[in-house]
Order: C-alpha cells, then structure tokens, then sequence
C-alpha cells in the first residue's frame, strides 16, 4: 500500500467530504456547489474509464499483440481492431454505413450469448427447482379419508374444467363460481391433513406440504400473468390476480430490503463526515480552508449568474 | 478306560472349541484380493483437465477397507498416492452426467482424477519497452494409474495397470437440455413468424402502460417541454436494450409527428450510436428529417453514478414533462424515478431488472413488468417478426406451463416406483450443468 504524505491525506479527507456535502445539496434544490461537484464527478469518472479501456483493453489486446506477435493468433487481433475503427465511419457520410456492419456484430453477438446462458439460468433452473414434491411421501398415507377428499378435489377440477371449456362458468353468478372454487380448495386442505398431517400428528409434514403448494400457486399464476396470447378477464383473471399479488408480496420485500440496504450506506458517509473529517479537523486547517471556500462559492455564484443571464439573453 | 475316555472327550472338545474359533476368526479377516476392472477414459463435455478412473465393485468391500489410487508419469513409476477412497463410496451410479442412468453403474466405482501437468514452453513478448512474461496453459501428459485396497493392516496391489490423456471436448452434451429448448423455441419461433406475415392482426393483450406512451408524448407537445428517454445501464448487447431501442423508435416517431423534442442521455457510445441511427429513422419515417437533431441524443458517462447524477441534473434544468426509462437498471433506478417525480414529469417505466421493479412501481406512473418490457415493443413495433417472437414465447411458457405440472405429479408420487429411470431421466433434463 503507498504511503501519503499527511497533507495529502488531510486534503484528501476536506475534498472528499466538500464534494460529499457538494452532492447532498441537491436535496435541498439544484445549486452551483452540487453543479461543481457534479461536473467534476462525470469529468473524472469518464477520463478514468478512457484509462481503463487503453490499460486494459487496447494495449493488451490489440496494440501490445499487433507491434510484438509473440503466436499466429495474435494478428488475429486486427479483426475486432477494424471492427472498432469502422465505429468512426460514421463521420464520414459516405462511409457511414460501414459502422453498421460492427453493431450488427455486437447485437447479434449479445444476443446469440444471452441466449443459451438465459435457457440455462433463468429457464431450466427455475423449472427443475419448482418441481418438487407436493408432501413428504414418508408422511404421506392412503386412508379412506384421504381417498374421499382427493376425489373430491379431483372432481371439483374437472368440473371447473369441463365449465370453462364450455364456456358455462363465465356466465354463472359469482355464488356458483365461489361453490367451485372453493370446493378446490376447501377439498385440498382436507386431503393434506388426512393425507399428510393425520397418520403422523406432523406438523412439519404439513408445513412442507403448504410450502410447496404455495411456490407451485405462485410460479403458474405469476406465469399466467405474463401470458400475452389470452385476455385476462372473466374466469381468467383470477389466476393473473393471484400472480399480481404474489409479484407485490415480492415486490414490498424487496423494496424494503433494498431501502435498508441503502440507509446504511447513507449512514457510511454520514460516519465518514463526522468521524473522518469533522472530528479530526483542527483550527488551523479550518483557517486554510475558509478563505478557499469563500473563494470558491464567490466564482461559482458569478459563474451561476453569468450563465444565467446568457440564458435570458 | 472311563478317565481315558473323558481324558480324549475333553481334548476333542478343546479342539473343536479351538477349530471353530479360529474359523470364526477367518470368517471376520477379509480375503483381500487385487482390485479388477481399472479403466481409465477420458472425462465427457470438459475442457481436457481431468480423467475418469473406473473399477469393479469387489465382494469384500465394507468398513474399514479403502481403495488407494496411485498415479505415476510412466508404467515402470514411480508411482504417488492421490487418492485414498472408503469402499463403500464414489459409484459410477452418482455420475449420472458421465454415466447415464444403467442399473450396472451402481457395481462400478468411479472417481474423476487429476492428470501429470507439465508446464508449457515459456513465451516472451515484448510490449511498450517492457518484456512480458506469458507461461500460457500447461498441458496434460499421459498418464498411468494403478488400484490398490487396504484394510489398514496390508495394502494388496492391483495387477492392471492403465493410462490415459484428458482431451478437450467440443460439445457439452451434458447441457443438451438447452439445446432442446433452444430447437423447440426456434421452432414455434419460425412458426409464429410465418403466422405473423400471414395474419399481421394477430391478437396480443393489452399491457396497462403502453397507451400511457401516446398520453405522455401529446402532454410533453401541449406543455412545450422535451421528452426524456433513458435505456438504461447496459450496453446494446443486453436484450433489454435492444428492446428498448425498439420502444424509443416508436417513440421517436410520435415525437416527431407532434414536433416536439427528445432528449435520450446514454451511458455507454455504442447504444449511443444506435440510438442516434435508431431516432433519425423514426424522424425519417414521420416525414420530419429536418426535425432530427443529433445532438439530442448524446454521451453522458460510462461510469452507473456519474450517469445518474449526468440524467438527475437534466430533468431538474430541462424539466422534461415526460420520463422514460425502459432497458436494464440497476442501482440508480430509485434515483432517477424519485428526481423526476419530484419534477412533475408524467414517468414511464420498464425493466426486467427484478431488484429494481418495486422502486419503478413507487415512483412512475406507469410500469412496465419484466416481460411486459419485451412485449411492449413487439405491442409498439407490429413487426410480424416480433409478433412472432412474442408469440412463440407464450408458446413456451404453455409448455413449461405443463411440464410444471405433470412434473410436480410425477416428482410427488416418484416414491412409489424409484427405479423408475425415466424419472431420473426428467430430473436430470430440468437440472442445470
């Protein structure tokens, strides 16, 4: 690690936390000291990126291979060099067309690795993990119980199929509709406690069994929501409901996960301000510093002004 | 005669006491014998880094016995232990990837082993005055393997001795699974296509937001204020972007049919470029190319903050009535949704970024909902090519739609029939390698 001379180290300490209070004024409205410090954040961070891109990018990969090819394959390295340099065809009228030729490159690049990568991550994952077992078959027993209510959960289905395959559901009141859907329902909590809870007085089975149900509801009705070939209505809808309400249950967790994530970051700097700046500062940095702050907020006020007034003009 | 007689009753009964002891003792001893069967092959759908070492089950296998696997750079050795393995671990059986689903594989071991690596010729490049050492990949020799089993008192060596050297594998059979879904979806994807051509008016639900895009636009026009549009913090390669790039087109045109202005900061130079080519079609295509201005779609920052902070400090000096932020956010999403609320601007969002979601919901107006992004802009474009596409995806979620639920039925009553081998077969189609 470098070792910084101690007026370094305090300079740095002063502009970290002036640009920090810089930035945080925007809270109250947009201001000259917020503009500085903003202008001076884009500024760096692109010269920096402009750095990044020549160390570890050009040099390495196309300029260091080309000027000193150690194998064959790196002159190779010319093909994505003209691809990169046919970018700048588009100041050429003429020419222009050419740069289309690498952003067909990229686009299609992108998209052909997306692809697979998605299938394997997003699609076939999620689907193996969601087929799980609905109950603990160690817990699970056939008794005449559980018969009756599997049957009836079986039946109550196809009705409800059979209902809305001939189109007879939608035109029910919603007493009928409730009798069938609830029957689901009321006939699956029987079956899993007679089938799953009773023989063993366990709970746990019975938990499991709620979770998996659960994680099963959740992926086919969140699944149907996304489902753009049919209309969400009538019978329909509450499948795409129930999605609705599972994508905000998410949605609320995460939001509040993700708030609490960041009230600590904002705790982080708050820490830096007084912990690193304010309580190691001394009289005599204070009477250096003043005089160059009131330096500094008398140009920007002017600067403010002046550009203001263009404006108007 | 008597005592003579209990004298030789009692000595055969010692003996016998004595042979039967001993007998049970060498029932207990292990007969070791040398360890048959040793195969070395090479490992399936790898890049040429390891070998598989397979060998029989032997019938004295229990506690305390262990396998030794010794490997050595010749056949004459010296040979070195990698590897001492408990007898009753390691089966063919529990590399299904490798071994499939055979009854045999559960009487055949198996264990994955690292070859001899011998270091590659050293190369020297000189770059910019300074001289670069690269030793590049070491490869892998030929190298021999031999069995042994133990049962802690005495090591009885295999007679076999095998070789082999890893070689790397074009394929990775391992993941034909998405290859398979890949094929099917490229199949309902033509299919849709040439169905889309056909019939352009295919029918494809409403998503609640996209009629908010025409409101936005004519509201900015009566205001007198820009337009602003982000695609948020990837590049053109996500497919997010590419999406979005597909919305800016048809907001772009609108833009330039009620004449008003759009403003689109970007983070990275290429999707800035395509924006650019993108919008100057839209103004084209509107019949307004004198109304195109390039420099409205311009470079801000390729660094996540400074970008926000660039996009913050436009909508409070430019004060656009309408935000658009459609593409793949990240952190800044709450930034740039709350900064424009506070604007006033009517906000439309849209991203497939799952974290950042709940932030768009809070903030905007109007939010587009993971896939609700990629159905937008086919819902825009009508392109019979993205119709096509949309399409060919609800196919597949009624595909997975089923195989959820015939999966969860199997999986459930898998118990009841566990040799089943089509059910591993499943198991393993829907596992990720």
């Amino acid at each position: 690690m470098m070792n910084y001379a101690p007026w370094a180290v305090t300079f740095g300490v002063w502009l970290a936390a002036g640009l920090t209070i810089a930035i945080y004024s925007f809270l109250y409205k947009d201001n000259p000291f917020y503009k500085m410090a903003e202008h001076i954040y884009i500024g760096v961070s692109t010269g920096y990126l402009v750095v990044i891109a020549w160390n570890d990018a050009l040099r390495p990969l196309l300029v260091g291979p080309l000027r000193h090819p150690g194998t064959p394959n790196d002159i190779l390295a010319i093909i994505p060099g003209i691809l990169g340099l046919m970018m700048f065809t588009r100041y050429f009228k003429k020419l222009a067309w050419m740069s289309r030729i690498s952003l067909a490159f990229l686009i299609g690049w992108g998209a052909g690795t997306a692809a697979p990568a998605i299938i394997q991550a997003y699609l076939i994952r999620h689907t193996g993990t969601t087929i799980t077992p609905l109950f603990n078959p160690a817990y699970f027993s056939w008794n005449p119980m559980s018969i009756i209510f599997g049957l009836l959960v079986v039946g109550f289905f196809s009705a409800l199929v059979y209902f809305v395959q001939t189109d007879q559901y939608t035109d029910w009141d919603r007493g009928k509709r409730r009798f069938l859907v609830g029957g689901i329902i009321l006939s699956f909590i029987l079956f899993f406690i007679f089938a799953v809870y009773y023989p063993q007085k366990s709970v746990d089975a019975l938990t499991e069994a709620f979770y998996a149900l659960v994680i099963l509801v959740g992926v086919i009705s969140v699944l149907f929501y996304f489902f753009y070939s049919i209309e969400h209505k009538k019978s329909l809808k509450g499948i795409a409901k129930t999605g609705v309400i599972y994508l905000m249950v998410f949605f609320g967790t995460s939001f509040g996960y993700t708030v609490m994530a960041r009230l600590s970051l904002a705790i982080g700097r708050m820490r830096f301000i007084v912990d690193d700046w304010l309580k190691t500062t001394t009289p005599a940095q204070w009477g250096i510093a003043l005089p160059i702050i009131a330096v500094i907020s008398i140009l920007l006020v002017w600067q403010e002004r002046k550009s203001r007034a263009a404006r108007q003009d | 005669m008597s005592v003579n007689l209990l004298k030789s009753a009692f000595r055969f009964m010692l003996l016998m006491s004595f042979l039967s002891l001993m007998a049970f003792s060498s029932a207990e001893q292990v007969a070791l014998t040398p360890p048959t069967g040793l195969k070395v092959l090479d490992t399936p759908n790898d890049t040429g880094e390891t070998l598989l070492i397979t060998w029989d089950k032997m019938p004295y296998e229990g506690p305390g016995i262990r396998y030794i696997i010794y490997r050595s750079e010749s056949a004459d050795g010296p040979t070195t232990e990698i590897v001492s393995l408990p007898s009753d671990r390691e089966y063919a059986s529990q590399m299904p990837q490798y071994f499939g689903f055979k009854k045999q594989n559960k009487n055949i071991h198996a264990y994955r082993a690292n070859p001899i690596w011998k270091m590659k010729e050293v190369k020297r490049t000189k770059l910019d005055g300074i001289i670069k050492t690269s030793q590049g990949r070491d490869t892998a020799v030929e190298t021999f393997f031999q069995l042994a089993v133990t049962d802690g008192k005495k090591i009885v060596m295999g007679n076999e001795i095998v070789s082999g050297v890893p070689v790397p594998n074009w394929f990775r059979k391992d993941r034909a699974n998405g290859m398979v879904i890949l094929i099917i979806m490229f199949i309902f994807v033509l299919f849709y296509i040439s169905k889309a051509q056909r019939n352009p008016n295919v029918f494809l639900r409403k998503i609640p937001g996209i009629d908010a895009v025409d409101e936005a636009v004519g509201r900015a026009t009566e205001m007198g204020k820009p337009i602003l549009y982000s695609t948020g913090y990837y590049d053109i390669t996500e497919l997010s972007t590419i999406c979005s790039v597909n919305i800016l087109a048809h907001v772009a045109k609108k833009v330039a049919q009620y004449d008003s202005r759009l403003i689109v900061p970007c983070k990275w130079p290429v999707a800035m470029t395509v924006c650019q080519e993108v919008v100057r079609e839209a103004y084209i295509n509107a019949g307004r190319p004198d109304a195109f201005n390039i420099g409205d779609i311009y470079f801000i920052a390729g660094e996540q903050y400074s970008y926000t902070v660039g996009v913050d400090s436009l909508m409070v000096r430019e004060r656009p009535a309408a935000n658009f932020f459609l593409g793949t956010f990240a952190a800044e999403a709450l930034i740039l949704a709350e900064t424009g609320a506070s604007t006033g601007a009517i906000q439309i969002s849209g991203t497939d970024s799952i974290y950042q979601i709940p932030f768009f919901v809070v903030a905007c107006d109007y939010c587009l909902i993971g896939e609700d992004l990629y159905a937008a802009s086919a819902y825009l474009a009508r392109n019979p090519r993205l119709i096509g596409s949309l399409k060919a995806q609800d196919a597949g979620k009624l595909l997975l739609f089923i195989a959820i639920l015939i999966g969860t039925i199997l999986i459930t009553f898998s118990p009841f029939y566990p040799d089943a081998e089509w059910l591993q077969i499943l198991r393993n189609f829907f596992t990720v390698r």
